[in-house]
C-alpha cells in the first residue's frame, strides 16, 4: 500500500490530531526510527511532555486499519504521536531496519491469536439469541404507554397553539420530552426538542418566523404519523408476541438503534458492494446536540445512493473518530442497509480502498436517472412520504447548465429543467450553487449532477441543491 | 390546474397551528379558504379527500381537532409536494466554462482551512499560514480561491494582508477570482483588490483599472489611481487626474505622476512644485533625470536665499528643507552633483545657520550625512565618483570619510579599499591627537557600518543593498578585532538583535553583520575576539548567539559572562540559549554548556532547585543521543 497524506488524514480522529501529528514530525521531535525488514511495523521514540520521550508505533500488516500504539496518556486515537510516525514516513525520512521489538511482537500474536478465534467463530453457525420475552413486552408495553402521552402533548400544544409555547412552557415540553425517552421513546423525544428549538427561533429572531413555523409543524405532522403508525404496528407486535426487530423505518422513528447483527438477521445487507462516494458534509444537530458526519455513496453496480451517517456527540467528540471525504472506490465485503425509502442508510464493519480504474470512473454518470423527469417522479414520491426526509439525493443527467435570469438552472439532454438552488435548511456553509459559475474547465458531454432534490415552500417548486458534478474522468464535488 | 386554494388552505392550517385550534371554530379565514377549494373537489379525488378532512375538522368537537388538523396537513402537504411544479421558462444562457482549478482535497483538509477564512478568532491566521506551507496547491481550488479573495475584507487587518500576500503569490491564476464581484464603489476589500491585481499584473492591468476608475469611490479610488501610476501610458491620465482630484486621490495621482518620465511631466512638477513645495515628498521616489534636476534647482534657489538672509531659520523652514533633502535621496543627475559641490563649497556658511532661538542647527552635518544616504540608496553611479571627488579634496578629515568607503567598496577593488581605509583603524594606541585620530576611526566606521554579508543572496553588501564591487578584505576580521577603539559615532548602546534586554556596543553589532560566518579565517579571528568580549560585557545570550552563528561554542566563557552579567538568569531564557546552541553544536558541547550554566550558579533564586535536577539530566539525555528537551520537560520536572 503507498502511503499517502489522505490515508493519515483518515486515521486521525480529527483534523487537529492530525495537524499536531504533522508539526511534531517538521520539528524533529522524533528519534530512533527503526522498521522491520518487510516494512508493516515502523516504530521511533517521540519528544514529549514527559521527562522519558513515548515509544511510538505503527503496525501496517492490515493497511486498512493500522494499529497504532504509543506509550503517551493521550486519550485520543491514535494519538498525535503515532500520526506523526506516519507523518515521518510520508516524508521520506530513514528508517533503520531492526528486529522488531520483543514487547509488540508479543502484542501481534495476542492479536494473531483473537483473529484466528473470530475467524473459528465466525465460521460457525450463529447461536440462536434467546430473547428475553418478558422484558421486550414490557418494554412494548411502556412505548405504547409513552405514545399515548406523545399524543397528549401534541394535542395540549396545538390546543393553546405553536406561538404560546414560550418561556416556562417550553421548558415544561423540554422536561416531558425527556420522560418520553424513559418509554423508549427517543424518537419522539428529539422531534419534541426540534419543535421547542423551532419556536425559540421565532422569539430570538423574529424575522425567521415563517420558516421556524413551518419546520415545526413539519415535525409534528411526522410525530403525529409516527404515533399513529407506531401504535398500530406495536399493538400488532404485543397481541402477536413478536419481539424481534422488523423491516420497518419504525423502529428508527420511535428512536430504535439498529446493530448490524439485526439487519443481517431481516436480510437487510448486501455482499461485495463496490460504493465510491459523491460527496461528503458535516452539520450539527442541535437537538441531539451531536455533528453528523455525512457520506453520500453510489452502489457501482446497482446505482442505488447510500448515506452513511457517522454521528460524533459533542459529549463524546474526542472520543469518536472523525469521518472524511474518500475520494477511491472501497469494497465492502458486507453493506448493511438500513430499512426504509430514498435513500438509506447504509454501514459496515469492514473495507478495502483502492484508487478507480478508468473504466469505473467513465461507469459513475451512466448511474444517472435516465432523465430528470425520472428524478422528479422519484424525489416527489419519497418527498410526500410524512416520515421521509423532505429531500432525496439524485443523480440527474446533465444536458446544459446555465442561468436563466437570477436562477441556476439544470437542463437534462432532453430539455427538461430544474432550478438549482442551495437547501435553505442545510444553513450557509454548504451553499454551493454560486460555484457552479467557476466549475473549472467545460462540463463533457454525458456528465451528471449530483445533489438533493427538494421542495422549496418558498414558491412551491422542486429545486436541486448540487453537490458534485460526476464527470466520466472525476467527480468534481461543489462541498467536500 | 390553479392550486392557489390549496396553498391556501395550508397557509390557513399553519396560522390555526400558530394561533392554537381552540380558536378554529371563529376562523372564517379558514372557512373561506375550505369554500374556495371545494371547486378543485369536485375535479379530483384527492382534493375531495381534503376537502372532507377539513369539512370534519371544522366540525369536530375541540379536544378532537390537533389530530384532525394534522392529519389534514399532512394530506395538504403530500399534495402539495406532488404538485410543485419543477422548471423554468425563458432563454437559458449557458454558464461560461470557468478557468478555475478543482483540487482531491478533503473535508478535513478544507474545513479548517475555510474556516479560518471566512469566520473570526483566534488562531486563524496559524491555520492559513500553514496550509500555504504545506499545500500551496489548496488556494488554486475554486472553492478555496474565493474564500481567500474574501478575506481581504477581514476585519482582522492582518489576515487581510497575508489573504493580499498570498493572492499575490497565486499570480495569474487568481486574477480572474478577484476579479468576480469586483464593486468600485465598495470599501478596504475592494482597495485590495485592486492592489492585488496591480501587483499581479503590472503594466497589463491598466485597461481594467481605467475602466473601474469612473465608478471607483473612496478607498478604492485611491487604490486605482496608485496602481495607474505603475504604467508609464498612463502619464496623460495621472495628469488630468492631478488637475481635480483632491485629499488622498491627489496625493495617490501625484506619487503615480512622480515615477512618470516625459516633459509633460517635468512641466507639470515644475508647475506643482512652485505652487506647493511640500508636494517636493512625492519626488522622493523618483529616479528620473528630470526629478533630480528639479530638487536640485529648487534646494539650491532655497539654500541661497537662507545664506543670503539673516541665517536664522524657523521650525517650519527647517522642516521644509527637510523635506526638500529628504527627495534628494539617492539621486544623482549633474544638477544634483552640482548642487552637492557647491554645498561642500559653502559648508561652513551652512554650518553658520541656526535656529530661531539662535541655537545650533548642525545642517553642514545633517547634509553630509544625507549625502552618505543618498549614496548607499543610488549605489556605483556618479555620487560615487562625486564622493570619491570630495573624499581625495578633503583626505585626512572625518567628513567625507565614510563617504570614500561606501564608494570605494562599491567601485574598487577590496584589496585597495583594505590598503587605503585600514590605517584609520589603528590597532595600536598612537601616542599623538588620539581624539582626532579616533575621530577617523568612528568615521571609517560609520563607512564600514553600511556593508554587510547577506548569507540569503550569499554576497556583501552595501547601501539599499547593492552588491560590494569585491568580496570584503578578509583583513579587515583581524583589523577590526584588534582595533584599539570599540568605538562608533554614536556614543550610546543599541539593544540586542536577540533582545533578553541586553545592550550592546555598535561597533560589535557592526562587525558580527559584516563578514560571512562561514569563512573559516573570520572564524579564528571572530571567536575569540567575542568570547573575550563576552567575559568583559556580560551580554552571554547575545554573544553565546553571535558564536553560535559561527558554529562556535561558547564554552570557557559562558561561566564568567553570567557572573559578569550582574543579574541572577531566568532558567528559562537559560532553555532558550542552549536549545539555540543544540541547533548548531554536538551533543556533547551542549552537555558541556549545560554544566557550565550548572558551574556558574548564578540562576535566580526561585529556578535555582529546578536547574539542579534539569540541568544534568539534560547534559545526560545529550549524551544518549536523545534530542534537546522542550521547555515543558523542564518544567515537568521542578
Amino acid at each position: 500500500m503507498t502511503l499517502t497524506e489522505q490515508t493519515i488524514l483518515l486515521q486521525a480522529p480529527n483534523p487537529a490530531a492530525a495537524e499536531n501529528g504533522r508539526k511534531l514530525s517538521k520539528k524533529g521531535s522524533f528519534s530512533g526510527r527503526c522498521r522491520t525488514e518487510d516494512g508493516t511495523l515502523y516504530w521511533a521514540q517521540c519528544a514529549g511532555s514527559g521527562k522519558t520521550p513515548y515509544r511510538v508505533s505503527v503496525d501496517w500488516t492490515a493497511p486498512e486499519a493500522p494499529v497504532c500504539r504509543c506509550s503517551c496518556p493521550s486519550r485520543q486515537f491514535p494519538c498525535k504521536h503515532a500520526l506523526g510516525l506516519m507523518f515521518e514516513q510520508l516524508s521520506g525520512k530513514g528508517f533503520e531496519t531492526a528486529d522488531i521489538p520483543l514487547d509488540i511482537a508479543e502484542k501481534r500474536a495476542r492479536q494473531a491469536a483473537r483473529a484466528v478465534k473470530k475467524e473459528a467463530a465466525a465460521d460457525e453457525p450463529p447461536k440462536p439469541k434467546k430473547p428475553n420475552a418478558a422484558a421486550r413486552k414490557k418494554k412494548l408495553a411502556k412505548q405504547l404507554e409513552g405514545l399515548d402521552m406523545a399524543e397528549k402533548m401534541v394535542d395540549d400544544l396545538l390546543s393553546a397553539g405553536l406561538g404560546a409555547l414560550a418561556g416556562s412552557s417550553a421548558q415544561t415540553y423540554d422536561k416531558l420530552a425527556k420522560d418520553l425517552g424513559s418509554c423508549y421513546l427517543t424518537g419522539p423525544q428529539t422531534a419534541f426538542t426540534r419543535i421547542a428549538l423551532a419556536v425559540r427561533t421565532v422569539q430570538q429572531s423574529p424575522d425567521q418566523a415563517a420558516g421556524a413555523y413551518a419546520e415545526a409543524l413539519r415535525i409534528l405532522v411526522a410525530l403525529r404519523s409516527t404515533i399513529k403508525k407506531s401504535r398500530a404496528f406495536l399493538q400488532d407486535k404485543l397481541e402477536a408476541g413478536s419481539f424481534t426487530p422488523e423491516d420497518s423505518a419504525l423502529f428508527e422513528a420511535l428512536g430504535g438503534v439498529w446493530k448490524l447483527e439485526d439487519l443481517r438477521g431481516i436480510g437487510s445487507f448486501q455482499e461485495n458492494a463496490r460504493l465510491v462516494q459523491l460527496s461528503f458534509d458535516v452539520s450539527f444537530d442541535r437537538a441531539k446536540k451531536e455533528y453528523v458526519e455525512r457520506g453520500w455513496w453510489i452502489d457501482l453496480d446497482g446505482g442505488a445512493i447510500f448515506q452513511a451517517l457517522n454521528l460524533r456527540p459533542v459529549k463524546a467528540l474526542k472520543y469518536v473518530k472523525g469521518e472524511d471525504s474518500r475520494f477511491g472506490l472501497l469494497e465492502v465485503p458486507a453493506l448493511y442497509i438500513y430499512p426504509g425509502g430514498g435513500n438509506r442508510r447504509a454501514r459496515w464493519e469492514s473495507s478495502s480502498a483502492r484508487p478507480l480504474t478508468g473504466g469505473e470512473r467513465s461507469a459513475l454518470p451512466k448511474l444517472a436517472q435516465p432523465d430528470l423527469a425520472a428524478a422528479v417522479k422519484l424525489a416527489k414520491g419519497s418527498i410526500k412520504n410524512t416520515l421521509a426526509p423532505k429531500f432525496l439525493a439524485v443523480l440527474a443527467p446533465i444536458g446544459r447548465l446555465g442561468r436563466v435570469g437570477e436562477e441556476f438552472v439544470l437542463e437534462d439532454p432532453a430539455g427538461t429543467r430544474i432550478v438549482l438552488r442551495d437547501r435553505p435548511e442545510d444553513g450557509p456553509d454548504h451553499a454551493c450553487v454560486e460555484r457552479l459559475e467557476t466549475l473549472p474547465g467545460e462540463i463533457p458531454a454525458g456528465s451528471a449532477l449530483f445533489g438533493l432534490m427538494f421542495c422549496d415552500g418558498r414558491d412551491q417548486s422542486l429545486c436541486l441543491h448540487p453537490y458534485s458534478v460526476v464527470t466520466g474522468a472525476e467527480i468534481i464535488r461543489l462541498l467536500y | 390546474m390553479n392550486l392557489q386554494p390549496l396553498y391556501d388552505v395550508k397557509s390557513r392550517l399553519e396560522q390555526a397551528a400558530i394561533a392554537g385550534v381552540g380558536l378554529l371554530g371563529e376562523d372564517f379565514r379558514l372557512q373561506r379558504a375550505a369554500e374556495a377549494l371545494k371547486p378543485l373537489a369536485a375535479a379530483s379525488p384527492v382534493f375531495a379527500k381534503i376537502d372532507g378532512g377539513l369539512a370534519k375538522l371544522l366540525t369536530a368537537p375541540p379536544e378532537r381537532r390537533p389530530g384532525l388538523l394534522l392529519d389534514v396537513l399532512a394530506l395538504v402537504d403530500a399534495v402539495a409536494y406532488t404538485q410543485a411544479k419543477t422548471g423554468i421558462d425563458g432563454e437559458l444562457e449557458p454558464l461560461p466554462a470557468g478557468g478555475g482549478v478543482y483540487r482531491q482535497i478533503s473535508y478535513g483538509q478544507m474545513q479548517p482551512l475555510l474556516t479560518a477564512l471566512t469566520t473570526t478568532g483566534g488562531g486563524r491566521m496559524e491555520t492559513v499560514q500553514s496550509a500555504w506551507d504545506n499545500h500551496p496547491e489548496f488556494f488554486q481550488d475554486y472553492r478555496v480561491l474565493p474564500a481567500v479573495v474574501g478575506g481581504l475584507g477581514d476585519s482582522y487587518g492582518e489576515m487581510a494582508e497575508l489573504c493580499a500576500t498570498l493572492l499575490k503569490k497565486l499570480g495569474p491564476a487568481a486574477v480572474p477570482a478577484v476579479k468576480r464581484g469586483f464593486d468600485p464603489a465598495g470599501k478596504k476589500e475592494m482597495a485590495r483588490r485592486v492592489e492585488v491585481v496591480a501587483a499581479i499584473q503590472g503594466k497589463e492591468a491598466s485597461p481594467w483599472l481605467r475602466e473601474i476608475l469612473g465608478p471607483a469611490k473612496k478607498d478604492v479610488r485611491a487604490a486605482v489611481i496608485t496602481a495607474l501610476g505603475g504604467d508609464s501610458g498612463n502619464t496623460g491620465l495621472l495628469l488630468n487626474l492631478a488637475r481635480y482630484e483632491r485629499g488622498k486621490n491627489l496625493d495617490a495621482a501625484l506619487a503615480g505622476l512622480a515615477l512618470q518620465d516625459g516633459e509633460e511631466v517635468a512641466a507639470y512638477w515644475e508647475e506643482r512644485l512652485q505652487k506647493d513645495h511640500l508636494s517636493v515628498k512625492f519626488l522622493s521616489g523618483a529616479r528620473t533625470e528630470w526629478a533630480s534636476d528639479l530638487v536640485a534647482r529648487g534646494l539650491w534657489e532655497l539654500m541661497e536665499r537662507l545664506l543670503a538672509g539673516e541665517r536664522e531659520i524657523s521650525a517650519d523652514i527647517h522642516a521644509m528643507l527637510r523635506l526638500w533633502w529628504s527627495a534628494a535621496r539617492g539621486k544623482s543627475s549633474p544638477s544634483m552633483l552640482d548642487l552637492w559641490r557647491w554645498t561642500d563649497a559653502k559648508l561652513a556658511d551652512i554650518d553658520q545657520v541656526r535656529g530661531e532661538k539662535g541655537q545650533r542647527l548642525g545642517l553642514g552635518t545633517e547634509l553630509t550625512a544625507l549625502l552618505l544616504d543618498s549614496l548607499c540608496q543610488a549605489g556605483p553611479g556618479p555620487l560615487c565618483g562625486l564622493c570619491l571627488g570630495l573624499w581625495e579634496k578633503h583626505r585626512g578629515k572625518a567628513r567625507y570619510l565614510p563617504h570614500g568607503a561606501v564608494a570605494s567598496l562599491l567601485t574598487r577593488p577590496a584589496a585597495e579599499v583594505y590598503d587605503e581605509f585600514s590605517p584609520y583603524v589603528p590597532t595600536s594606541r598612537p601616542l599623538l591627537g588620539g581624539a582626532q585620530k579616533q575621530a577617523l576611526h568612528n568615521a571609517a566606521l560609520a563607512g564600514l557600518s553600511e556593508a554587510r554579508w547577506n548569507g540569503g543572496a550569499g554576497r556583501y553588501e552595501v547601501g539599499a543593498g547593492w552588491p560590494a564591487a569585491q568580496p570584503l578584505d578578509k583583513r579587515w576580521a583581524k583589523r577590526l578585532t584588534h582595533a584599539v577603539w570599540k568605538t562608533t559615532m554614536h556614543d550610546f548602546k543599541m539593544p540586542s538583535p536577540f533582545g533578553y534586554g541586553e545592550h550592546l556596543d555598535e561597533y560589535d553589532l557592526i562587525i558580527t553583520r559584516l563578514f560571512d560566518p562561514a569563512g573559516p579565517e573570520i572564524r579564528q579571528e571572530l571567536a575569540p575576539y567575542l568570547r573575550q568580549r563576552m567575559r568583559e560585557l556580560g551580554n552571554y545570550q547575545t554573544y553565546s548567539r553571535w558564536l553560535f552563528a559561527l558554529g562556535c561554542t561558547p564554552q570557557g566563557a559562558l561561566k564568567d559572562s553570567m557572573l559578569q552579567s550582574g543579574k541572577p538568569a531566568y532558567l528559562y531564557y537559560v532553555w532558550g540559549l542552549l536549545n539555540d546552541g543544540a541547533k548548531s553544536l554536538t551533543p556533547d558541547e551542549t552537555a558541556r554548556l549545560c554544566q557550565e550554566v550548572l558551574d556558574a550558579n548564578y540562576i535566580r533564586r526561585e529556578d535555582t532547585a529546578m536547574a539542579q535536577k534539569v540541568l544534568p539530566w539534560t547534559a545526560e539525555q545529550l549524551r544518549a543521543g536523545r534530542p534537546f528537551p522542550e521547555w515543558n520537560d523542564w518544567w515537568n520536572m521542578r
